[in-house]
């Protein structure tokens, strides 16, 4: 999948979540470097429900 | 945030959305990091913190600059000294942290801008605008839009993601994103 794509579902969640999409990228940044990969591929990239699933814990932390 | 100004296809790089890009000029460079997936964020101005949460029981610490560049997807080319730094062609090797490393030490923290220019682009593929920041040590930064290879991604519910912004300034007062065809979102921030 394309980094384009990728950023975007980025952004998509976000949205859906009422979250800002920077600050969630640099949540989902700091969750792969501390070892909470997703499973799109090998390099821990997340899919579209992970996404999902982070966007909906990163707002219920606030 | 409050408001949102559209301008479609702008006339030229003096378009009025480019006028936060003079807000950069005369903040210093602090630090680089990266976002989700692959975006090289460049921090100026005054480092802020938000409060450390914590969530899933690991804290979580949210540090950056008062002025931020995001570039999403695009290339960009970071020059400084001898050394030039690009994510062109990046396949993850080397590992993209160690980019934005490299990327940081070229910049220079300390460093401070003295100008920031889009300029246009406009390629079979591509139509937008780049840009372009030199810094008082004579490093420079050049953000180049580039083609969008899926443009008609949808998620899986069949909903059409938005358009990305090749690249995103945030300042104090506005958050400025710049799309592709030129089109240029001005937002402003609740201080």
């Amino acid at each position: 999948m394309s980094k384009k794509r990728d950023a975007k579902q980025i952004e998509d969640a976000a949205r859906r979540y009422g979250i800002d999409p920077q600050d969630f990228g640099k949540y989902i940044e700091d969750c792969k470097a501390s070892g909470d990969r997703g499973t799109q591929n090998s390099r821990g990239d997340f899919t579209w429900a992970e996404l999902c699933e982070k966007a909906d814990e990163f707002k219920g932390s606030k | 945030m409050s408001t949102a100004v559209e301008h479609p296809p702008a006339r030229g790089a003096g378009n009025t959305g480019f006028s936060a890009l003079l807000d950069l000029v005369g903040e210093p460079f602090l630090f680089a990091s990266t976002s989700y997936p692959d975006v090289l964020v460049l921090h100026f101005g005054e480092r802020r913190a938000d409060p450390p949460r914590v969530i899933k029981g690991r804290e979580y610490r949210h540090e950056y600059g008062t002025y931020s560049l995001f570039v999403s997807a695009s290339e960009w080319v970071v020059k400084g000294g001898d050394v030039a730094v690009t994510n062109r062609g990046h396949d993850d090797t080397p590992p993209f942290k160690e980019l934005r490393a490299a990327a940081e030490a070229a910049v220079g923290p300390g460093s401070r801008v003295l100008a920031a220019e889009p300029f246009p682009v406009d390629r079979p593929s591509v139509i937008g605008y780049g840009l372009r920041v030199e810094l008082s040590n004579g490093a420079a930064v050049t953000v180049v839009p580039t083609p969008d290879d899926d443009p008609h991604a949808t998620a899986p519910d069949g909903i059409p993601f938005a358009p990305l912004a090749d690249w995103n300034l945030r300042t104090p007062r506005i958050e400025l994103a710049v799309y592709p065809g030129r089109v240029i979102r001005v937002t402003e921030r609740g201080v």
